[in-house]
């Protein structure tokens, strides 16, 4: 039995293409996904055109600074706006109006943003943020002619909130924690295909039907290797580039986070024989695993929060493993969930997997072993 | 002596790290076929593709004065090049004719031209009455026809054909050769064509034989042939220069005696895949010890029939029984072995990770494998290299390991589909005395299936196959003697100066030409009566000689008689 994990395992070990994309996936991949994505605006590059020059329209000017903004560009006339926006040289534009000054000491001035909505994302959050700017400023504004009128102890909310489970608010856990599930899901099933593949493709299956050894027992062998291999991916990911290299402070330990890992690659290995089943070739693979694997990800709530996705939609992600993962996942290692709280979403993890590992089973069996 | 029409000096090519070829002087004479010849992965197809001007190369190549790295679009008018494959040059859906056609319009042959050859050569490939029929659905044979008459279309100077008659069917071969030797004698054609089988290139006036990127000789075959019986023999000894072929011996031994008892038993067996009857109705029977080959060309069902046999597929009709029990019954699996046409050797394991894993598979004691695998190493000559990739040995190591392996259970039976295909003559051979030696030491019964047909004399008895059909079976031997008592003795003549074959047709004796050499025979005919005929004639000749028949001609004849 040792004799046929070990051929497995180095298959794997020995497949140099495989073997460097499960190696980058796990590191930098993950690493570059968590310093990467910043949903925080920085650096957007904005046009002002101020027709006021005044001082409070170069006082309002001022407030657009760097990390968030480029320092922004200043510019003399309306067409050069309609020129940058139609280029993408620039995502915003203040138009601050003549007599702004004047309005403003007359208790409502008004200022015109322009966005591009390319990306729409994009704009929206930096456009909020500049809009977060000018109401500081205009709030500024309003308790200095306050104090020049001696007027003191108006009422207003100040609010303090408290952010539990990830204090320091670091989306950078988030989503390097995304990035590391979406890996697992992927490396998941593109590994055992590859070697479930394999196997026809070299034409020895036809060696092992013919003799002592029943296929069923050197498939499973190779579930086995595959998941060894896998599970000791998670578990170097885990401790060197979550816990070492990005820093990130994860709750739950290593053993629970693997346990979780092993009930999930059940699921990931009966979607791994479906596309074995399918792929006529290796090369098959990664298409037939992006295709299986984009729907599971816009059900899992990974990219987006299921409370947004239409009613239809939502059901439908009962039957998307990822979700059930990344659940389990986050809850283990942000919210240091124990156990036993998680233990109903492990069972359902699980009978999933039973579910994609007989129906994986039975479409290998009559298109692979029984070649029809 | 006429010039060259292709000429080739210091001729290399490299592909990444692998050499094709590593410097080769080449002349091609006009209006002659010159074989290039060799095993799989010598370089032939490169050499073809360089002479056609579709492949870059280091080196000088000349073909009619036109430098071809130069001006390779210059040449294209002169020649017509046929790729490897069968009709992988062919329109598959468009129709014979249709085929025919494009080819003509691109070479901008006149319509008239193209009719009157365009008969001529459905006429003589046999597919005028399938004219209108797309070429996707013909048979291998004769969409390989199709390939050959849509090169001669153009009636090109030139004709280079990459292995023509790999795959295909005896019968549409022998009518190849026939179109071909008539372009030859009637229009002067320059033949050149590339092929891994000796009994083809016999019939070459000159052959160049492409070795790891050399060419070993190069020459007339009758030179080679004057000592030896034939082609194979003669490149056997060049290859060995002078060595014995090792020997082998097997230090353990199996309690199954040779006792001439029935060891397979197939009835009735019939496998159909959709509307294609693969396997057709086949009875026979196998001894113990035996070692039985199947000879067919390919598509004729013989891997079909063995995966029936193995219980990898299972026959629309009839039953196979094996030493007394039901093919695919789960007895049966520790003492049946097999060795697909792909050898079924894992590439990205060592050569003693791959021993070890059959070990494990067929459950060998440790103290056994470790003998046998002494012994696996011996023979597949890999002593020191059993850390070595399977998938870096060439071809013919790899072939005996795959033997080793599928050997290590010491199976009774052994069943081996195309095993020596693609190998050198050294190789081959080494191979067969392997098998031999297993069937003589451990009692093994071998069954082989094998598209070289040469291969037939290496087997204790022969069945034949076509079309899914076992049209003969016996010992190669009684088969021939079968064929010399209906169709007479087959001669070979070497005459001085090229003669007209009617002599000999309109006397109704067969007769095939062979290079500068002639194949005759005919019911009765003496060999005095040969020399009368030449002496009648004034043609001199430097030899006659019976010959054992081709088992090319003798499986056409049984496969007309069965007709």
């Amino acid at each position: 039995m040792w004799q046929l994990i070990k051929k497995e395992l180095l298959h794997i070990l020995r497949d140099r293409g495989l073997l460097i994309f499960v190696i980058y996936a796990f590191t930098l991949d993950i690493y570059i996904a968590s310093e990467g994505f910043n949903l925080i605006p920085e650096n957007v590059s904005i046009s002002v055109y101020d027709e006021d020059h005044s001082l409070r329209s170069r006082e309002l000017t001022d407030r657009i600074k760097p990390p968030a903004f480029k320092q922004p560009d200043i510019i003399n006339n309306r067409q050069e706006i309609d020129y940058l926006l139609n280029e993408s040289k620039t995502i915003l534009a203040l138009v601050i109006p003549d007599g702004f000054e004047r309005d403003l000491h007359r208790n409502s001035a008004s200022v015109q943003v322009l966005v591009d909505g390319t990306q729409s994302s994009a704009a929206y959050l930096s456009s909020a943020y500049l809009n977060i700017i000018i109401e500081q400023y205009s709030n500024d504004f309003r308790m200095e002619m306050l104090k020049v009128n001696n007027i003191t102890g108006l009422p207003s909310i100040n609010t303090k909130s408290r952010i539990c489970f990830n204090e320091e608010a670091n989306d950078k856990l988030f989503e390097g924690i995304n990035e590391f599930f979406m890996i697992v899901t992927l490396i998941g099933m593109i590994l055992p295909a590859s070697i479930l593949i394999k196997e026809k493709e070299y034409g020895t299956i036809e060696q092992i039907m013919i003799s002592p050894l029943s296929i069923q027992k050197l498939l499973l062998m190779k579930v086995i290797a595959a998941s060894i291999f896998l599970l000791s991916m998670i578990g170097f990911s885990y401790e060197f580039v979550l816990s070492l290299w990005l820093g990130f402070r994860l709750k739950g330990t290593i053993l629970e986070f693997l346990l979780i890992s092993l009930i999930y690659s059940f699921a990931t290995t009966g979607l791994a024989f479906i596309i074995a089943s399918i792929a006529k070739r290796l090369s098959q693979i990664g298409l037939l695993t992006m295709a299986i694997f984009a729907p599971m990800l816009l059900l899992s709530g990974g990219w987006v929060p299921p409370e947004s996705l239409p009613e239809w939609l939502r059901k439908l992600t009962v039957i998307s493993p990822l979700k059930y993962y990344m659940d389990l996942g986050i809850s283990l290692l942000i919210r240091g969930a124990s156990l036993d709280l998680l233990l109903p979403n492990m069972i359902k993890l699980l009978i999933l997997g039973a579910i994609f590992i007989a129906a994986g089973y039975f479409l290998y069996d009559r298109r692979i072993i029984k070649g029809e | 002596m006429a010039p060259p029409v292709i000429s080739l000096r210091n001729i290399s090519k490299k592909f990444k790290k692998v050499e094709a070829l590593k410097g080769i002087d080449l002349d091609i004479t006009p209006a002659e076929i010159t074989g290039i010849i060799g095993p799989d992965g010598a370089g032939k197809s490169t050499l073809l593709k360089i002479c056609a001007g579709v492949l870059s190369f280091h080196g000088t190549a000349t073909f009619m004065n036109t430098d071809i790295r130069r001006h390779p679009e210059r040449i294209k008018k002169y020649l017509s090049f046929m790729p490897q494959g069968l009709g992988l040059n062919l329109y598959m859906d468009l129709s014979v004719e249709e085929n025919i056609d494009f080819f003509a319009a691109i070479k901008n042959v006149p319509d008239a031209e193209r009719d009157r050859l365009k008969d001529q050569l459905l006429r003589a490939t046999g597919l005028e009455p399938f004219r209108a029929r797309w070429a996707r659905r013909l048979s291998g044979g004769m969409k390989q026809k199709l390939g050959i008459c849509c090169s001669l279309i153009s009636n090109p100077e030139v004709l280079l054909l990459d292995e023509p008659s790999t795959g295909v069917d005896p019968l549409s071969r022998r009518q190849l050769w026939e179109i071909l030797n008539g372009f030859i004698t009637e229009k002067g054609t320059t033949l050149i064509l590339t092929t891994s089988y000796m009994d083809e290139a016999e019939r070459c006036h000159s052959v160049r034989f492409i070795h790891d990127g050399n060419v070993l000789f190069s020459g007339n075959p009758e030179e080679l042939m004057r000592e030896e019986k034939d082609l194979e023999d003669a490149f056997f000894k060049m290859l060995l220069a002078g060595k014995e072929l090792t020997t082998y011996d097997i230090p353990f031994r199996n309690n199954v005696s040779k006792n001439g008892s029935i060891a397979i038993v197939i009835s009735g067996v019939s496998k159909h895949f959709g509307s294609f009857k693969a396997v057709d109705d086949v009875n026979l029977s196998i001894q113990h010890g035996e070692i039985f080959g199947f000879l067919g060309p390919n598509g004729a069902g013989k891997t079909t029939l063995l995966k029936c046999v193995l219980a990898l597929y299972k026959p629309d009709k009839g039953s196979i029984r094996i030493m007394e029990l039901q093919s695919g019954s789960p007895e049966l699996r520790k003492t049946v072995g097999y060795m697909s046409q792909i050898f079924s050797l894992y590439g990205d394991l060592t050569v003693a990770e791959n021993i070890e894993l059959y070990g494990a598979i067929y459950e060998i004691e440790k103290k056994d494998l470790k003998e046998r695998m002494q012994w696996v190493i011996d023979v597949s000559h890999l002593a020191g290299m059993e850390d070595t990739m399977v998938g870096k040995l060439p071809l013919g190591i790899k072939q005996r390991l795959a033997l080793g392996c599928s050997t290590l259970h010491l199976p009774s039976v052994l069943i081996l589909d195309e095993p020596t295909s693609g190998v050198d003559p050294v190789a081959r051979r080494s191979f067969w005395q392997l098998i031999r030696l297993l069937s003589d030491k451990l009692g093994m019964t071998v069954i082989v299936t094998t598209h070289n047909l040469v291969e037939a004399d290496y087997c204790d008895r022969i069945a034949i196959m076509n079309e899914g059909k076992v049209i003969a079976v016996d010992t190669p031997e009684n088969l021939r003697n079968e064929f010399i008592h209906h169709s007479g003795d087959v001669y070979e003549i070497y005459p001085e100066t090229g003669l007209d074959a009617k002599i000999f047709s309109e006397r109704q004796i067969e007769v095939a030409p062979f290079g500068r050499r002639y194949h005759i025979w005919k019911k009765g005919l003496s060999e005095n009566e040969i020399k009368a005929l030449m002496d009648s004639h004034k043609i001199g000749y430097r030899f006659i000689r019976t010959i054992p028949p081709l088992m090319e001609d003798v499986f056409i004849y049984f496969l007309e008689r069965k007709r």
